[in-house]
């Protein structure tokens, strides 16, 4: 705070003897205010001494009461100029009343001469002004007097809208946006009142400052908050004290102790203990307390007595709709809660104060809207629907929190107890993502999540200065968090992993990708890591990854195993490794040129909960129409199957034509050779599965690059043979992106057959263009979504159907 | 019920002032308050309802909230799933455009957006509100938000303490 009030100055001095426009509704404290007003003298000094003119100004300043009616000091009234009068609080604080600012006619707020000169137009002089500090006896309208400022925001909302819409119009004040100099202090909830509008017997009664107490209660009892309907007023015998910081119930009270007050004043809305005010049951509706009952009979004789020379004429009174106190339920107890004038509070007075400004208009977001800014006043009055509010403005924070990074987070936590709150709920915490964000401290780091109950930590994309020293931190530190359920790592050596089986037997999920290193060595596995649910492992080493000491026996749970760049695959075969892993519901293998494909098919077919398979790089010997042959006999609940960078065989289209259970569909089929026929039994393989909800087909750039090229040639080739019919083809197959298909084209109209038949008559290879092929296809197969990509090869492993 | 139908007919809402705006049914079933509202209808149709009258919402902000709505009729509303998936990199440059607005209209937004439950819109505006927290200081977001600092001294320093880690060293 010192710190920063430093800057503060330092921005005043920096910035010459120019005053942000916020500086009044700062709030400051009464050191500041000597401070800002000491200031505004020196700057006078500084005037006075370097301008001549300003000499007659200080002979002003000295000859205060001779000439402050003079009517050279109405003329700037006629260009629409205002004079505005503050009247300290507490005129005993320190000698001066209050301070003066005029108001250019384009609503800029000045406080010194100086600003005030190089604002002059017309005939104006600097005579024209005096910020002598009393009323020059303009008209209400052009000269305004207030008091400084009133801690109250609770009924700010309360004033009449349209007398503030009166007021901004005859100000023409600009409406300073919410945000606040750097170097400020943080405001006292506080708010200025017009004199205009409030009588001085509301002054003493809304001078109270605004902090909520709140006292907690483990009491269930059924409290009845709906507002009194009747309109009869009657006087209540109650015997309340007239301090006004005692005039209010609370559980503490003595007569009634523990219990909330349940009767409610007409007036003023407080509460009260039937037993304190000495009313009976049938008093309810009809209840007014001691205060107001006093307040009411005496408001005539005290409204002269306070700034009576300063009350402009006024029928406006205030309407008491707030109320004073509420009684709000936060984790599962019962509060009540009053504005209290301790500023040590048991509670977050932010509760309220925050959510005031999240969910009410504009008036309440900062005091820096004083008595003559309520241009925005919100018609819907925040204390009146309270309890919604509040939980709105408490999950409008939980939300926006979701938004922000750990560290921001952490930061956030500190600005406030209710924030505080907030930040440190469990739901913010139950997956940290580390994305783009470095951790300085793992310790720390460690701590905060073992205390806000993380179960998924994803280290995907973290960033590392030292990443050997990182790892070796974070291997050291991450068995204290035994409530980790999961963890995603991407760029880490091997033994990161083999470590984690070690010292975090709870995990269910690891997702390690991107390792590296080109072996793993799996010894660390044992019936204690039983409970892993979900094993992703990849590397990007040129050659995959090699597992070392594979036992796969104590994976009984496994319900997810990705493995796609292992270079000994056929190790997770040996012991009936993969077929006793009955649980796997979703399996992804990558390599798989290298497997036996019987082998293979014979794990395959124990696994019977299966229900999404994704086998990549299923070339060469890999016979995929065995392992479709597996599918269709021994896996019903398959309903996800990605083939990538598989080899299209002959009687692939009978194969899968006997996997009617499939429903999802990714197809990436290598295009080495014969890629014409490889499309035709993609396209008439597809047609036979009925039960298709969406089929994704890849088609590589490599493969549209080299139809492309194809059509070229062809088209250089042809050039010579002339035909009218030719030219229409060849512009509409010259379109880009153009598989070849073998003909005839599966699902092909019979009439536009006859059209390409006339155009490749000796060949038996038709080129058709995705958008065709698309559109065959969604035709044939009726609901399915049908979508073609194009993906450069390189990419082809990153292609996959979302769960 | 004949929400489906193509045709988009006229929609009155009130707000709470009594400012009545007209819409179509398609932007105003982006509020999930008020599709619950018209599918309990019943057979009376949607033609036939009348005005619908929004306690929570005053003119202003309504005025914004349909601007949102009938620009964003036509696209597919992302699930709760979805909009909590991406933290947030890619944003539409119309919305970002959209909320660029002072705080007091955002706030209102906000509120207007959770009562009519329209999660899309209430995903960018509290967004909105976090990319001010972030790169901030707790001094500059309690002065930003007018928030008073509550903290003892000693309790900051505890609280100071516990999240050291995450500051630049």
């Amino acid at each position: 705070m010192e710190e920063l009030r430093g800057n503060g100055s330092v921005k005043r001095s920096l910035s010459n003897i120019e005053i942000s426009d916020d500086e009044e509704f700062l709030g400051f404290n009464a050191a500041e205010q000597n401070d800002s007003r000491n200031m505004i003298q020196n700057i006078k000094k500084i005037c006075t001494d370097s301008s001549s003119d300003e000499t007659t100004s200080k002979r002003h300043l000295a000859n205060r009461t001779t000439d402050i009616l003079d009517p050279v000091y109405k003329l700037p009234f006629k260009y629409g100029w205002k004079r505005e009068l503050v009247l300290r609080a507490e005129p005993t604080m320190s000698k001066e009343k209050g301070e003066v600012y005029y108001i250019t006619p384009s609503g800029k707020k000045l406080r010194t001469r100086h600003e005030i000169q190089v604002h002059l137009h017309d005939d104006l002089t600097i005579h024209n002004f005096t910020l002598v500090k009393e009323a020059i006896g303009a008209s209400p309208d052009d000269e305004i007097i207030r008091p400084a400022k009133y801690y109250n925001y609770a009924r700010r909302s309360n004033i009449d809208p349209v007398v503030n819409e009166s007021s901004i119009q005859t100000l023409g004040k600009r409406v300073p946006k919410p945000k606040m100099p750097k170097g400020a202090s943080p405001p006292p909830p506080m708010n200025v009142h017009n004199t205009s509008l409030s009588s001085p017997s509301q002054f003493s009664s809304l001078s109270t400052s605004s902090n909520n107490k709140i006292f907690s209660k483990d009491n269930h009892q059924d409290f009845n908050k709906s507002s009194n309907s009747s309109k009869k007023l009657s006087v209540g015998s109650g015997k309340g004290s007239k301090q006004k910081g005692d005039a209010r119930c609370t559980i503490h009270c003595l007569s009634a102790l523990g219990k909330i007050p349940q009767l409610q004043c007409k007036i003023c809305l407080c509460l009260f203990h039937h037993e304190c005010a000495k009313a009976s049951e049938n008093q309810n509706t009809t209840f007014i307390c001691e205060n107001c009952n006093i307040k009411f009979s005496n408001s005539s004789q005290n409204a002269l007595k306070k700034h009576h020379q300063l009350q402009p004429p006024t029928n406006k009174t205030h309407n008491f709709e707030s109320h004073p106190q509420t009684v709000i339920t936060y984790n599962g107890k019962k509060f009540i809660m009053y504005e209290s004038d301790e500023s040590n509070v048991n509670f977050d007075p932010k509760t309220n104060r925050e959510v005031a400004q999240k969910t009410e208009a504009g008036s309440k977001t900062s005091n820096s809207r004083n008595d003559t800014l309520h241009s925005s006043v919100s018609p819907f009055n925040f204390s009146s629907n309270f309890l919604q509010n509040v939980s709105i403005g408490f999950d409008v924070l939980l939300h926006t929190f979701q938004y922000l990074k750990v560290q921001e987070l952490q930061r956030a936590a500190r600005v406030c107890r209710m924030w505080n709150l907030v930040a440190n709920s469990s739901i913010l915490w139950r997956t940290v993502r580390m994305k783009n964000s470095s951790i300085h401290d793992w310790d720390g780091f460690v701590k905060t999540l073992k205390r806000n109950g993380t179960t998924h930590l994803d280290l995907r994309k973290v960033l590392m200065g030292n990443q050997e020293e990182a790892w070796r931190d974070f291997s050291a530190k991450i068995a204290e968090l035994d409530q980790l359920r999961g963890i995603d790592l991407c760029r880490c050596t091997p033994n990161i992993v083999e470590n984690l089986f070690n010292t975090n037997p709870n995990l269910r999920v690891i997702n390690a990708i991107s390792l590296k290193d080109e072996r793993i060595n799996l010894e660390n596995l044992s019936s204690k890591n039983s409970a892993l649910e979900e094993l992703r492992l990849r590397s990007t080493h040129a050659n995959g990854i090699v597992l070392l000491n594979v036992d796969f026996s104590p994976f009984i749970n496994m319900r997810h195993l990705s493995l796609t760049t292992v270079e000994n695959l056929a190790s997770i075969f040996e012991n009936n490794f993969l077929a006793q892993m009955t649980n796997l519901v979703s399996l992804e293998l990558g390599n798989c040129d290298q497997l036996n494909d019987q082998q293979f098919s014979d794990n395959l077919m124990q696994l019977n909960q299966l229900g999404r398979l994704r086998i990549e790089k299923g070339s060469q010997n890999f016979n995929i129409n065995l392992i479709l042959e597996t599918i269709a006999k021994h896996l019903p609940n398959l309903h996800q199957l990605e083939l990538i960078n598989c080899d299209v065989k002959n009687n692939f289209v009978e194969a899968i034509k006997e996997c009617q259970q499939l429903q999802r569909l990714l197809l990436i089929p290598t295009y080495v050779s014969q890629s014409a026929a490889t499309n035709f039994m993609i396209m008439q393989g597809v047609m036979s599965l009925t039960n298709l909800t969406s089929i994704h087909w890849v088609v590589t750039n490599e493969l549209l690059r080299v139809t492309e090229l194809y059509l070229d040639q062809s088209d250089n080739s042809q050039k010579g043979k002339k035909s009218p019919d030719k030219h229409n083809a060849v512009s509409t197959t010259k379109l880009k992106d153009c598989i070849p298909v073998l003909k005839p084209v599966p699902g092909k109209e019979d009439e536009e057959e006859d059209d390409s038949n006339n155009v490749n008559k000796q060949q038996q290879v038709e080129i058709v263009a995705l958008k065709i092929v698309e559109s065959i296809l969604s035709k044939k197969l009726g609901e399915t979504k049908v979508k073609l990509l194009k993906v450069p090869h390189a990419n082809t492993w990153r292609q996959s159907l979302e769960l | 019920m004949d929400i489906d139908r193509p045709s988009d007919p006229q929609v009155s809402v009130v707000s709470s002032d009594g400012t009545m705006f007209h819409t179509t049914l398609k932007s105003i079933l982006l509020s999930g308050t008020i599709k619950d509202m018209i599918e309990h209808i019943g057979e009376g149709g949607v033609e036939n309802m009348g005005a619908i009258p929004l306690q929570n919402v005053d003119s202003k902000t309504l005025e914004i909230v349909i601007k949102w709505i009938e620009h964003h009729k036509d696209n597919i509303q992302p699930t709760s799933e979805e909009i909590k998936d991406k933290t947030a990199d890619f944003i539409d440059p119309w919305d970002e455009n959209f909320l660029e607005m002072d705080l007091d209209k955002l706030y209102n937004l906000i509120t207007a957006a959770n009562y009519l439950n329209i999660p899309q819109l209430l995903w960018l505006s509290t967004r909105k509100i976090a990319m001010l927290i972030k790169n901030r200081t707790p001094q500059e977001i309690r002065s930003l938000f007018n928030i008073e600092d509550d903290w003892t001294p000693q309790e900051i320093e505890a609280v100071q303490k516990e999240n050291q880690w995450c500051e630049e060293k």
